[in-house]
């Protein structure tokens, strides 16, 4: 099978961004349980050399989490419930922006647009999306991927 | 003299981690107000005083190059200093585009609250003020 240059970078650079921006520490799994409850999907479209979309999926738990990290709060303070779904797009727009540097480097050519975040059902298996799964130190799924294509010139 | 000052951002988390980074630097914070965009960064300098702007770059509605262009034009918000704050690759060639229009510097998401600390440094004496960072 061929490599995917997308999902490699997202490999390596998906906990790099969760730890820094959130002091969330995950390690990438082959096994990732099934997503229960509540799931919050972020897409984000970019364009350069390449054009196409990553996406970030996780429980609206583990968005809890993220966003009390990242604010310094305890995960059920109530102050964090309208931050939940705002921190995994812009967790996907640091994402972006690093994959983005890695990629194609500081060029002007290269564009992302505005992160935009769903809910979707938790047993929703239509995703046509080739993504990699990590688990948090705290047992959350987070799975990070991409569909892409070469410019055409 | 404490700072008068401008977030804009269209993601609420990050207008609020912004605001706890500029706290953490010590500096002197007389208000501070926040905005979702350029049209509604345009309505708060219009009808406020103010010191500095962090502003992103992608957002819906106004984005932040065009508010940038657009307090280059007016007369009383051309000499405000422009942090960006950005996830963008490419935010350095931003700021180098738009130094003329007030861009000072830039701080790349994820960022780290010293990133504002340093940058305060450098732009506070150009805005005549203090900085009571240590």
């Amino acid at each position: 099978m061929q490599a995917d240059p997308v999902l490699d970078l997202l490999r390596e650079t998906t906990p790099r961004i969760l730890e820094q921006v959130a002091f969330v520490f995950a390690d990438l799994t082959d096994e990732a349980e099934p997503f229960t409850g509540d799931v919050l999907e972020a897409d984000i479209d970019f364009n350069g050399p390449m054009v196409g979309t990553l996406r970030l999926t996780t429980s609206a738990a583990c968005a809890a989490n993220l966003a009390a990290s990242l604010l310094g709060v305890e995960a059920d303070d109530p102050a964090i419930d309208k931050y939940v779904s705002d921190v995994l797009g812009e967790t996907l727009n640091m994402l972006c922006g690093a994959v983005l540097l890695q990629l194609f480097g500081a060029v002007d050519s290269t564009h992302s647009g505005v992160p935009f975040v769903r809910a979707r059902p938790a047993n929703d298996t239509s995703v046509p999306f080739e993504a990699v799964s990590f688990v948090t130190d705290d047992g959350h799924r987070i799975d990070a991927g991409a569909v892409w294509r070469k410019r055409e010139s | 003299m404490a700072l008068r000052v401008l977030i804009v951002d269209d993601s609420s988390i990050v207008r609020a981690v912004v605001k706890k980074a500029i706290s953490m630097c010590g500096v002197e914070v007389s208000t501070l107000h926040e905005a979702g965009d350029g049209n509604a960064a345009l309505l708060v300098l219009g009808s406020h005083a103010v010191d500095i702007v962090f502003s992103d770059l992608s957002m819906p509605g106004m984005d932040g190059n065009t508010l940038i262009a657009r307090m280059a034009e007016g007369e009383s918000t051309r000499h405000i200093p422009v942090v960006v704050i950005s996830a963008a690759p490419n935010v350095q060639t931003h700021v180098k585009d738009g130094s003329a229009a007030g861009v000072q510097a830039y701080i790349r998401k994820p960022f780290r609250p010293e990133d504002f600390r340093s940058v305060l440094e450098s732009v506070l004496p150009q805005v005549g003020k203090v900085s009571h960072a240590s």
